[in-house]
């Protein structure tokens, strides 16, 4: 089911399609990690990435998201040959923090993005809003940095979904997540999927995988493995 | 000890009976000094924040340089400023040697290459905390800066701390470019510098006092507002 407030700032992340990863190449430390490779993402909604420790899940992650420049080869986002930061958000498997409370690691995060507010009510009525979907409100004003794991992952995810992002990397949000806390989360990445996000998510769960998923990427020794679905 | 105790009397006395001449030599030092310091801080924190996250040709040997330049001799940039403020100098057309503004300049000088030291040091830790968040929200160089800058004020006190240390404490320059001119640039330390040399050891050691307790109040300030502040911002 879609849900208005994760609706891309761009209307469809059509925009953004297809993803092409085209030769690429990364070396880190004098270690080969892609040898020319290669991906054509069509899918819409959202794309797994899985694959044992050390095959580049994380890696592949940053290289598309432009965290990471590759050696050699390019990645366009439909007919974009530059990576649109500003419709790009990144959920990191340890959820990174400024100095701030809650509510203003959201400021810092909306002022940073494209999206225009008539006054700064509007503003913090999206922060609110955001949060109170994703269960963490009454967190508002804590320490970002003080949160439990789950609270941070949570956070997270709400602050990536604040930006209004056209594309949305996960990178294992579910790793410190309770039981309750799972389902409530799938729940949202789907909602902002059904809005028109384009989800890439790196994950071990076979489970989550055929209930979120339309499409596998296996990824073996920084080689597509496999690519299937679910 | 005799003439310790003399010393911290008369630095009482000199304070509760608001001697002038002493107000206006305090007024003066402390004028001189933050002015100095807020001028560094000002050019120097938004250079030691870009010399920590940019990336460009020759970074490392200005962040060398800098340190270096941590450690310049007070006496031979007094000198080198005298000699470009001098009538016969290259700025000696704007008047300004022998005016407590070319003892500012000179503070500057000595406290600038500490704040973009330890301005680069303290943002490049918090950077390695942050890069990759920034990096993810698409921020320019400017809203990077402004981020880091902003979540490291307190630990960037301590720049500002050493900043005033070494400008309330610093003789040799201000003695060459502001000459000691009683009533117009004669500040602590310089006077401190005179009335030992006059055998006013006891008006020395008072002044020395006077300078002593100011930058404790000075560093005691700062470090409970950087204790309230910390513990209110969730570092």
């Amino acid at each position: 089911m879609s849900n208005l407030i994760y609706r891309p700032i761009l209307k469809s992340s059509k925009n953004f399609l297809p993803i092409k990863i085209n030769k690429v190449n990364l070396s880190l430390g004098g270690k080969d990690i892609f040898n020319n490779l290669s991906l054509n993402v069509k899918s819409q909604k959202i794309t797994a990435i899985t694959g044992p420790n050390g095959s580049g899940k994380t890696l592949l992650l940053k290289i598309m998201s432009g965290l990471i420049n590759p050696n050699s080869g390019e990645i366009t986002y439909g007919s974009n040959s530059m990576i649109l930061k500003k419709h790009i958000s990144f959920v990191f498997q340890n959820p990174i923090f400024l100095r701030r409370s809650l509510y203003n690691n959201m400021l810092h995060s909306i002022n940073a993005s494209n999206i225009h507010f008539k006054n700064n009510k509007e503003k913090r009525n999206r922060i609110d809003k955001i949060l109170e979907e994703n269960n963490i409100l009454h967190l508002s004003h804590m320490s970002a940095r003080k949160l439990s794991g789950g609270e941070k992952q949570k956070a997270s995810l709400a602050r990536a979904l604040l930006s209004r992002p056209s594309v949305l990397f996960l990178d294992e949000p579910f790793t410190n997540l309770d039981e309750a806390s799972e389902p409530f989360c799938e729940n949202i990445i789907k909602e902002a999927s059904d809005s028109g996000v384009k989800i890439f998510i790196i994950s071990h769960s076979k489970r989550l995988m055929k209930s979120l998923c339309d499409e596998i990427i296996f990824l073996r020794n920084g080689e597509i493995a496999k690519k299937d679905r679910p | 000890m005799d003439t310790f105790y003399s010393a911290l009397s008369k630095a009482f006395e000199l304070i509760v009976m608001f001697d002038p001449d002493i107000i206006e030599i305090i007024i003066l030092s402390l004028k001189v000094s933050l002015s100095a310091v807020l001028l560094a801080i000002f050019i120097g924190m938004p250079i030691g924040a870009y010399l920590a996250i940019a990336k460009f040709p020759f970074r490392k040997f200005f962040i060398i340089l800098f340190n270096v330049m941590m450690g310049l001799p007070p006496v031979v940039v007094g000198l080198i400023l005298y000699l470009i403020l001098s009538m016969s100098g290259p700025l000696g057309f704007l008047e300004l040697l022998y005016t407590p503004s070319a003892m500012i300049i000179a503070q500057f000088i000595l406290v600038v290459p500490i704040i973009i030291s330890l301005t680069r040091q303290v943002i490049e830790d918090l950077n390695i905390e942050y890069k990759e968040l920034l990096d993810s929200m698409g921020l320019s160089m400017f809203e990077k800066l402004k981020t880091l800058i902003w979540d490291a004020r307190y630990s960037l006190s301590t720049g500002f701390l050493a900043g005033i240390g070494r400008a309330l404490s610093e003789v040799g320059a201000v003695l060459i470019v502001g000459g000691n001119i009683n009533h117009v640039t004669r500040v602590m330390t310089t006077t401190i510098a005179l009335e030992t040399s006059k055998g006013d050891i006891i008006m020395a050691i008072s002044l020395g006092i006077i300078l002593l307790t100011i930058a404790l109040i000075l560093n005691l300030s700062l470090y409970f507002l950087k204790s309230i502040g910390e513990s209110k911002l969730y570092v």
